[in-house]
């Protein structure tokens, strides 16, 4: 035995452990879907209440019209909901073509606030907070730029967040736009749709709590109000959004049938450069809200910092330590004599992996396809590998931003 | 009546060899002191040629495997190595002639006409004078014809030999040996003729009946007394043989009451592996079927070179694991070219008193020595089909052999040939010795195999031959597993996390069953109801 | 007092400079790595104490065959020790045939000739030999150089024609050049091979004339040893990128004709020539590959029709000096010997993943090993001790051996890397339909593949014996392939398109 060894079976459990938990949250996830599937949304009140949906924007020219054309057509009443694009800090037209909307639209509730450098220009949270300014909603609903939501979405999130009190708010689904463009983005589409199943209708169903994913979900006022706004400090202003709801006792409820179709990155280098955003952003929030895990207050959402903490240091660090371990030993540096599981359970666990994630995609119209079996196959053995990096690399940028002091400023996906 | 006169006749050459053995020392004594001790007791072995490629080739192997089955210790040398005053030291030179044309240099021929130590000559009309005189020598070429020769009890029919001079005349005291009948005219003439410790033999060719003929003489030159025995000895025994064939070779034997010697192939590496398990119980089995090991000679690689020096470790190594598995090797096989290597008789032989020496005319040498090792007992080895060449001039022998015999057999390539060499073993007659009923002796720097009077021992313990070897490991590790750590912790997570992921695969298997019936009813049947897009 | 000093500093540099310029006016890096190789090379082969390589007892069937003996009286005691640079010439009738096996015999015969003609018909010096194969070896450097930093800046050119000076120009490389393996010719035509593909690639030269070079580097490649035929296929499979370089009917007609000559050479020096997978090798691919390692020897042995007690003779050499059988025995012929081949054994491996593994990762240990050990590079009459080895300019076989990691994980993680690295610019030239730009990673990949065919084969041909000397072509194709790497990443060349067209500007190549 070596310190390699125990190294290594540290890794293992760790990896092992995760596993599992996750096979707890497909199934919870699925008994979620078969439960809801067939319940009716809930109907709007009467009066539908006043909806603000706000739309950050940097340089999205490609993609921005399209995306308010469609909030545009939502199926929610059109004098109760307005629409706020802030179109922060962008060097491109995209001022032009909102202004061309505006005119267009000149009925709407279309509000465009333009931000240069000194007004603006400091990442999505500041941006929100501008926007969030000029609100009049009683609800806040965000959109990312590059979705095309269904007309339906909104109407079903207001139902549902105004069905119970105890909301704070309501994540809808978003699915890829472009999932055939790419091999890349066929791997999103499924990464996306299974994550959502597993982890945002799993966890609802556990534990009452899912995680902001950024775009198409709606919040409470108030609840904005009381927290201050958003973190200019946090990439991922969505999971502290989320942190902050938890700890103010409400929930977060996935209604996965309010759908929006978001625009993936299509080349490994865009994706990896929003990912490891994302991941250094989730970083960020794990390490603020990580006293929570010691609080009383807060022991509804322990699970949930547990989960980050699980995946974004447990994981990660205990992939790169078992494959760096099998790197240097394969080099012949170091030496472990650590026993195996057997070839037989590692190929149970892939299979498990596969049919997991099948059957969460199987819950989607046109994804019960052999090659989507395949897709996931291949996605093991490459996008599944990738992610360890990104997460690595959102990790190290992570400590180098504590150490350098970095500014929070847009990180731009590039858009096709 | 031929026993009685062959005791006295026995008597009357010790005597005469006393009487000649004085005579030899006493006149010069100057000479014996000043001649390296060494070469006292050796003969020295002079030929004109090897005769290569003529029906004599091979004929100065065959003397000097001869002379080793005497245990005489021989330095051989062709005619034009001869460095002068070699001969002072010898008091026994053998000269084999081979190519009438080919003649002694000067100096050899007058060394010769001044030497009068015993003398043996095969073949030629030239002799050194006090020779032919002593022996009344009177030669006549023989005539291109088809020649028989008989010694002992046998005959043969010897092809025409070139340059072969029959001995038309001795002295009234030489001592005939043999006869060679020319077939056209019927004369009888004498294979060879002795007297005094001098001798001449007509011819030598290897493979043929002039051996044994030529043994007679050279019992009597070398003063050889005792019993000697016939041995059935079975060479080309290799792990890699047929060792069921062996084990059914050793129970035919042992029902005709033939007691045999097994030479077996030494192994120097792998030796816990089942497949020398099942060599080492083949050897067992002979030995407890009456059977005697002997040790062969290994392969030697032509790359070989005598700063080597792993053969001793090695031999004694193979010695001391058939001690260690209950088996006795009682000697060695090897070719003659073994004893003339000097590295080979050091480090590979000197654990045995037995020797059997067989030919072995491309033997790899790889440090060429003048002397021959000798043995205590070294039987003449002959293949056993060469015997079945010599007719029998009756049903049993009743001739004592001249020297120890091994009749060679190869280990056999089928069960008939077997059959066949059983049956003919038992038809020949022969008393067959057991080599264990002699007394022999192996012994390395570990241990002592000895035989005698028929009992085997090992470090002076006798030997169980009947006892069981061990069973054969059906599940032998050849390559050792390697060492892992977490072994037991892991088994239990191996299977405990099987029994989890089985049981999640059988609810994921539900799920799916469950999902599919509701993706049918919902987006192939109705069409997509609300995920239109 | 520091001001004059600074001038003076100031001014050298101003000097150094005006060099450099001049240098590059007039010597291209390629120009130069090729003088420094050939300047360390000669001072190595041809200069005092000379430098060559011992016979290991393989010369013997090469210089027979060709008309040249061993007229050293002491040749046998030299074997391994000493480098010999004089033989003799046959005046007679050549008992020993006159059959061209080999394309190695083309090069000793030319040798021969000129030697006769120049020197001396009765004694061969191994020198002139030498002197071909060294001018060859000049051309190939050339050639390799020039394909790699044509269009680059002149300062990262120099620096990587200084690296090429420094791994090429190594004495555990040249030293070959004074010796009867064929491992020198394998080494020149390697060379030839990758730079005449990148050149095409390159479009630097003529395109018909550097295919000409591919394919007759290639052919002499795959026919300097029997080993090497499967190699030819391979070539012929890869090199159909370089056919695919150009859309034009005479160049493909031309690049598939070489293929396809290729191709059938190969198969044919494979199939024709008497098969030289011999005993000692046969000896060795079972007794040294299939059984040590194997689990159930005997189980192996039966698996191809042997009888298991032969697993007695696991992990013995065929020069064991006291042995149970003779190994040239009859015996041994009809059991042994004559019952598996080369394909047999493949198909062990093939069905043994775990063993083949095994014998990989013992193959890796000396798979960066260029010099063989134990083999001396010096003549008797340098008074040097038997089997003394040069350190004349072998730093970098010195450092390869001692530095690098010994295993196949380091192998496979080198291939991993490499072709990570080329994959991207492939894809985009597969993408965007650059043919020229498609070439390179195929390229790089064939010399990988051949390097490690060189290991399997040699696995499977004769286990894990005289692994050093049987695995020289990964020795070469490691060299060959890093070095285009490193040159690649020096230039920025790695991920974007290499310019190709003479128009490029080579501004656009900096990085």
């Amino acid at each position: 035995m070596t310190p390699f060894d125990i190294l290594m079976l540290i890794s293992v459990i760790c990896i092992w452990s995760l596993l599992l938990v996750n096979v707890v949250l497909i199934v919870a996830g699925y008994l979620f879907y078969l439960q809801t599937d067939r319940e009716p949304v809930p109907a709007l009140p009467e009066l539908p209440p006043f909806v603000s949906i706000m739309v950050p924007a940097h340089n999205e020219g490609k993609v921005i019209v399209k995306t308010v054309e469609s909030l545009l057509a939502l199926n929610y009443p059109h004098d109760r909901y307005e629409i706020i694009v802030i179109n922060d800090n962008s060097s491109d037209n995209s001022s032009e073509l909102l202004s061309g909307l505006q005119r267009r639209y000149a009925g709407r509730n279309l509000i465009v606030i333009n931000t240069d450098k000194t007004t603006g220009g400091k990442g999505k949270s500041n941006a929100l907070n501008i926007g969030f300014a000029q609100s009049k909603g009683e609800l806040i609903a965000i959109y990312d730029a590059d979705n095309t939501p269904e007309k339906t979405a909104l109407t079903y999130l207001v139902a549902e967040i105004m069905a119970d009190d105890r909301l704070g708010a309501v994540i809808g689904k978003f699915r890829t736009r472009n999932r055939n463009a790419s091999l890349l983005t066929r791997f999103i589409n499924i990464e996306t749709l299974s994550f959502q199943w597993m982890a945002q209708a799993g966890r609802w169903k556990l534990f009452k709590l899912c995680t902001i994913p950024g775009t198409n979900f709606i919040m409470r006022r108030h609840i904005i109000e009381e927290i201050g706004g958003w973190d200019v400090k946090a990439i991922a202003e969505d999971t502290e959004i989320s942190f902050r709801i938890y700890m103010m006792g409400y929930r977060i409820k996935f209604q996965p049938k309010s759908v929006t179709w978001e625009q993936e990155p299509q080349t490994v280098s865009v994706w990896f450069k929003q990912r490891s955003r994302w991941a250094k952003g989730n970083v960020y929030v794990i390490v603020k809200n990580f006293p929570l895990l010691f609080n009383r207050s807060a022991a509804r959402i322990r699970f949930d910092i547990l989960y980050f903490v699980a995946i974004y240091f447990l994981l990660v660090s205990s992939l790169i330590v078992s494959d760096l371990l099998l790197i240097l030993h394969a080099l012949g540096y170091v030496k472990t004599t650590i026993a195996g599981f057997s070839s037989f359970l590692w190929l149970l666990a892939i299979t498990l992996f596969v049919v997991g994630t099948y059957i969460t995609l199987i819950t989607e119209k046109g994804e019960m396809k052999l090659s989507n079996l395949w897709l996931i196959m291949l996605m093991y053995v490459t996008y599944c590998q990738l992610w360890m990096v990104v997460a690595a690399y959102g990790l190290y940028n992570y400590f180098k931003d504590l150490v350098f002091k970095r500014e929070v400023k847009w990180y731009k996906t590039e858009r096709f | 009546m031929r026993k009685s006169f062959s005791i006295a006749r026995t008597a009357m050459l010790i005597v005469l060899a006393f009487a000649l053995a004085y005579a030899s020392v006493s006149p010069c004594p100057a000479a014996a002191e000043s001649a390296p001790p060494a070469a006292a007791g050796q003969v020295l072995l002079l030929y004109d040629s090897l005769a290569l490629s003529t029906v004599r080739q091979g004929n100065v192997e065959t003397i000097e495997r001869l002379l080793a089955a005497y245990g005489a210790r021989v330095v051989a040398m062709a005619f034009d190595r001869y460095t002068a005053g070699t001969l002072k030291s010898y008091s026994r030179v053998v000269v084999v002639r081979n190519a009438p044309d080919l003649s002694a240099n000067d100096t050899l021929a007058s060394e010769l006409a001044a030497y009068d130590g015993d003398y043996l000559q095969i073949g030629g009309q030239t002799l050194p004078d006090r020779v032919r005189a002593r022996l009344g020598l009177k030669l006549t070429p023989a005539p291109p014809d088809m020649i028989r020769i008989e010694a002992g009890d046998y005959g043969q029919a010897l092809s025409t030999v070139a340059d072969l001079d029959f001995i038309a005349g001795t002295s009234a005291d030489a001592k005939r040996y043999g006869t060679l009948t020319s077939m056209s005219d019927g004369r009888r003439m004498p294979y060879a003729a002795a007297a005094g410790g001098y001798a001449y033999a007509s011819c030598l060719s290897a493979g043929g009946l002039t051996e044994l003929a030529l043994a007679y003489v050279l019992k009597d030159w070398l003063h050889a007394a005792g019993d000697f025995g016939a041995y059935v000895l079975i060479k080309e025994v290799y792990p890699f043989s047929d060792l069921a064939l062996l084990k059914t070779l050793a129970d035919k034997l042992y029902d005709a009451g033939v007691p045999f010697v097994i030479s077996v192939k030494p192994v120097f590496y792998n030796t816990s592996y089942p497949a020398m398990q099942r060599y080492l119980q083949a050897m067992q089995y002979v030995q407890s079927r009456n059977g005697s090991i002997i040790v062969d000679a290994p392969a030697v690689a032509a790359t070989s070179t005598a700063a080597d020096g792993s053969l001793r470790g090695k031999m004694s190594g193979f010695i001391e694991l058939l001690a260690d598995n209950g088996i006795a090797p009682l000697g060695m096989g090897a070719g003659l070219s073994w004893a003339y290597d000097q590295i080979y008789a050091s480090e590979g032989m000197s654990f045995f008193d037995s020797v059997f020496l067989g030919p072995d005319p491309q033997g790899q040498q790889v440090q060429p020595g003048g002397t021959s090792a000798a043995f205590a007992f070294s039987p003449y080895v002959m293949p056993f089909a060469q015997l079945q060449d010599f007719e029998r001039r009756s049903i049993a022998p009743h001739t004592p052999l001249p020297l120890n015999l091994a009749f060679s057999f190869d280990l056999f390539r089928d069960a008939a040939s077997m059959e066949d060499a059983v049956d003919a073993i038992a038809r020949s007659w022969i008393p067959f010795s057991d080599l264990k009923n002699g007394a022999h002796a192996v012994r390395t720097d570990r241990l002592t195999v000895q035989s005698s009077d028929g009992s085997l021992l090992i470090d002076g313990k006798p030997l169980d031959i009947d006892k069981k070897g061990r069973e054969v490991d059906a599940d032998y590790a050849y390559t050792a597993a390697p060492k892992t750590s977490f072994t037991k912790l892991f088994g239990v997570q191996n299977r405990i996390l099987m029994v989890i992921i089985g049981l999640s695969l059988a609810v994921f298997g539900l799920f799916f069953f469950i999902g599919y019936r509701r993706y049918r009813r919902k987006f192939l049947y109705r069409g997509g109801s609300h995920d239109a897009f | 007092m520091n001001q004059p000093e600074s001038a003076n500093t100031g001014a050298i540099a101003a000097y150094l400079k005006r060099i450099f310029t001049a240098a590059t006016r007039y010597a291209s890096p390629s120009l130069l790595a090729a003088a420094a190789v050939l300047a360390i090379s000669a001072a190595a082969l041809f200069v005092k104490p000379y430098i060559g390589m011992a016979d290991n007892g393989d010369y013997f069937r090469v210089l027979y065959s060709n008309g040249i003996y061993f007229n050293a009286p002491d040749y046998a005691s030299q074997y391994f020790g000493y480098f010999i640079k004089h033989y003799g010439i046959f005046q007679y009738f050549n008992e020993n045939g006159a059959t061209l096996s080999s394309s190695q015999s083309l090069f000793i015969r030319t040798a021969l000739q000129l030697n006769i003609w120049l020197l001396n018909a009765r004694t061969f010096d191994i020198r002139i030999q030498a002197a071909i194969y060294l001018i060859l070896y000049t051309v190939a450097v050339y050639m390799l150089v020039e394909a790699l930093t044509w269009g680059a800046p002149a300062k990262r050119g120099y620096t990587i024609a200084s690296i090429a000076v420094f791994l090429f120009g190594d004495t555990a490389y040249t030293a070959y050049f004074n010796s009867f393996y064929s491992e020198a010719l394998m080494l020149v035509m390697s060379l030839f091979v990758l730079a005449s593909g990148l050149l095409i690639y390159r479009r630097r030269f003529n395109d018909y004339a550097m295919l000409a070079v591919f394919v007759v580097s290639s052919l002499l490649l795959v026919t300097s040893k029997q080993q090497n035929a499967p190699l030819g296929i391979l070539i012929a499979l890869f090199g159909i990128c370089v056919l695919l370089a150009r859309t034009d009917r005479p160049y493909r007609l031309s690049a598939a004709g070489g293929l396809a000559l290729l191709c059938v050479v190969s198969i044919a020096s494979y199939v024709l020539i008497p098969q030289e997978f011999v005993n000692i090798n046969k000896y060795h691919a079972m007794t040294r590959g299939v059984l040590p390692d194997s689990s159930n020897p005997e189980k192996s042995l039966e698996g191809m029709g042997i009888n298991g007690q032969y697993s007695l003779l696991s992990g013995t050499i065929y020069y064991e000096p006291y042995t149970t059988i003779d190994v040239n025995s009859n015996q041994m012929l009809t059991e042994f010997y004559g019952k598996f081949g080369f394909g047999k054994v493949l198909a062990y491996y093939a069905t043994h993943p775990g063993q083949a593994g095994r014998m990989l990762n013992l193959a890796a240990k000396d798979a960066f090993t260029t010099r063989p050990e134990a083999m001396g590079n010096y003549e008797k009459s340098a008074g040097l001790a038997f089997g003394a080895q040069t350190h004349f300019f072998s730093v970098y076989s010195t450092l390869k051996k001692t530095l690098t990691p010994k295993t196949f994980g380091f192998i496979f993680l080198w291939l991993i890397i490499v072709v990570g690295l080329y994959l991207p610019s492939f894809v985009t030239a597969v993408r965007t339909k650059n043919r020229r730009q498609a070439v390179r990673l195929p390229l790089l990949l064939m010399m990988i593949l051949l390097g490690l065919a060189g290991i399997a084969i040699s696995i499977v041909g004769a286990g894990d014996a005289d692994l050093a000397k049987h695995e020289f072509m990964f020795t070469i194709a490691f060299d060959l392939v890093t070095f285009t790497t490193v040159s690649d990443a020096l230039l920025g060349r790695l991920w974007r398109n290499v310019p190709l067209r003479p128009g490029a500007a080579p501004a656009a190549t900096a990085v």
